[in-house]
């Protein structure tokens, strides 16, 4: 018997109430160990589609599948354990300002249980991979919007999620500092996150190996990377 | 740090405790008229029990009774067992009035009242109650003008009790749903100060538990400082109106009888602000969440 669609959009659409939809009949499979761009204008859907798979919300029509289940008809003691399978990086990063780098990093894994030593050692190690070591103790408030969007990113993944979502990490941020972003998401996903990056910015994916896909026209495209 | 990071480190509880501050301070002004009457309701029978003993009788003599009539009527009385013999004398009654009055006295002291008439106060032996008999044949005794026992005027006070009692009761369980209400309002206002945050838990996938345990945790919280706080002003104001009414001569018999709240009662009381910040706090919790697709 074959393995069911890791992420699989079946006949999906999604319609704001007295707005026009913004994708109508979408069929469309995602693999484990794929690296996505996603692209479209503003307001063309990609933020809600990361919402409709963390089933944060519902979709107007048809089904987003998870690893072979419907996320919408989850139950609720299950969509936590459901949104853990992901790591997901904000555009405003949605850090506690007030808490340290630390704090904020390990904040999955406290959620998960896990034990505050262990927790600490894992943010550590990660910390280091990414360069945030003198950073760890700083109050989020103090850093540059680059080290907020890193801790954002380490957040995103510390708990080795099976999906990044980064949900146009880079928009406020230089061109060197974006492209370290797609460089450590490009090192997480060799490590086997898959990975979906929302982006407007086309430029940035100059001569970046992975597929893009578009929404336009209520519609998803595969398109060949600029 | 806590294993609710997001609600209970140090941090946060400094930008929570304004908003913590407010409900606090209303549970305690309502705990307060709670406890007052509460406290009010036990002293008035605790006190009016004692004063009032149920076998203490009065006989009201008649005016210029000779001596042989007095020596006949105690005689009398010994043979019904009568024990602690008090006789007040016309003079003393009006002293004690006077003594009750001490604002007034120089003013009551120049008004010419009615004499008193002499009164004997007196206990009989525990016996089946009530009597009327005994009182009938107290009334006939040569002498008597009139006779008053404890257990007449005690079930004429529990009549006004018991109307107090059903009076307090509403009273009480309004107080008990708006303090339910008052901490449920808090605990929404920390949901609302705090949206980001709990979404942000939630997008990471923390549980309800997660979210809702550090919020039942205010509810409690607030429950405790808000009784903890009443307590402390209720007991203030036990200790002024007991030192105001030991002031005065004829009242100072109700010191002995007036209590505070005992240790058993304080502990009930926690255990129900308990149960009561808990069940408000979830209650609000689990209606927002729910509300905000949480």
């Amino acid at each position: 018997m074959n393995d069911p669609p890791f992420i699989r959009l079946y006949k999906l659409g999604k319609a704001y109430q007295g707005k026009e939809p913004l994708y109508q009949n979408i069929n469309f499979f995602f693999e484990k160990g794929d690296f996505r761009y996603l692209t479209g204008a503003s307001g063309a859907g990609k933020t809600t589609l990361f919402r409709l798979l963390l089933g944060l919300e519902k979709p107007t029509w048809g089904e987003v599948h998870f690893r072979g289940r419907i996320v919408a008809k989850l139950p609720p003691p299950k969509r936590p354990l459901h949104r853990r399978s992901f790591g997901i990086i904000f555009q405003d990063n949605k850090l506690l300002l007030k808490q340290t780098v630390l704090q904020n990093i390990r904040l999955p894994l406290i959620i998960q249980g896990v034990p505050l030593r262990k927790a600490d050692h894992q943010v550590a190690q990660l910390a280091e991979k990414l360069n945030l070591t003198s950073l760890l103790e700083q109050p989020v408030s103090t850093l540059s919007g680059g080290e907020q969007q890193l801790t954002a990113l380490a957040r995103a993944a510390i708990h080795s999620p099976a999906v990044i979502l980064a949900d146009e990490p880079t928009a406020n941020l230089d061109l060197e500092m974006s492209a370290r972003v797609l460089d450590l998401l490009e090192l997480f996903h060799q490590e086997g996150a898959t990975v979906i990056f929302a982006t407007h910015n086309l430029e940035l994916l100059k001569e970046r190996p992975h597929p893009t896909l578009l929404i336009k026209d209520r519609n998803f495209f595969e398109v060949k990377t600029p | 740090m806590s294993r609710y990071p997001l609600l209970l480190d140090r941090s946060t509880w400094r930008e929570k405790l304004p908003s913590l501050w407010g409900g606090i301070l209303t549970s305690a002004f309502s705990l307060i008229i709670f406890g007052a009457v509460l406290l009010l309701y036990l002293n008035l029978i605790e006190v009016s029990a004692a004063i009032f003993g149920q076998n203490q009788y009065s006989l009201f003599l008649r005016d210029n009774l000779g001596g042989k009539e007095k020596r006949s009527l105690e005689k009398a009385l010994r043979k019904k067992k009568a024990q602690n013999l008090v006789k007040i004398s016309p003079e003393q009654a009006r002293e004690e009035m006077l003594q009750s009055f001490v604002e007034a006295k120089s003013i009551l002291e120049q008004a010419h009242f009615k004499p008193f008439p002499e009164v004997w106060e007196f206990s009989l032996p525990p016996g089946p109650q009530p009597n009327p008999k005994q009182l009938d044949q107290l009334r006939s005794l040569a002498g008597v003008t009139e006779v008053f026992s404890g257990r007449q005027t005690q079930e004429e006070l529990n009549r006004y009790f018991r109307i107090a009692r059903f009076v307090g009761s509403v009273l009480l369980l309004a107080l008990l749903a708006s303090i339910f209400i008052l901490i449920g309002n808090s605990i929404q206002l920390s949901i609302y100060a705090r949206f980001q945050e709990i979404q942000l838990a939630t997008i990471l996938g923390a549980t309800r538990r997660f979210v809702q345990v550090p919020l039942l945790l205010d509810g409690v919280f607030i429950a405790f400082s808000g009784l903890a706080l009443s307590l402390l002003v209720l007991y203030l104001l036990y200790q002024f109106t007991l030192a105001g009414v030991t002031f005065d001569a004829p009242t100072y018999a109700i010191r002995a009888h007036a209590r505070f709240f005992q240790l058993q009662e304080l502990a009930l009381g926690f255990f129900f602000a308990f149960a009561l910040g808990a069940g408000s706090a979830q209650v609000a919790a689990k209606k927002l969440l729910n509300q905000m697709n949480l």
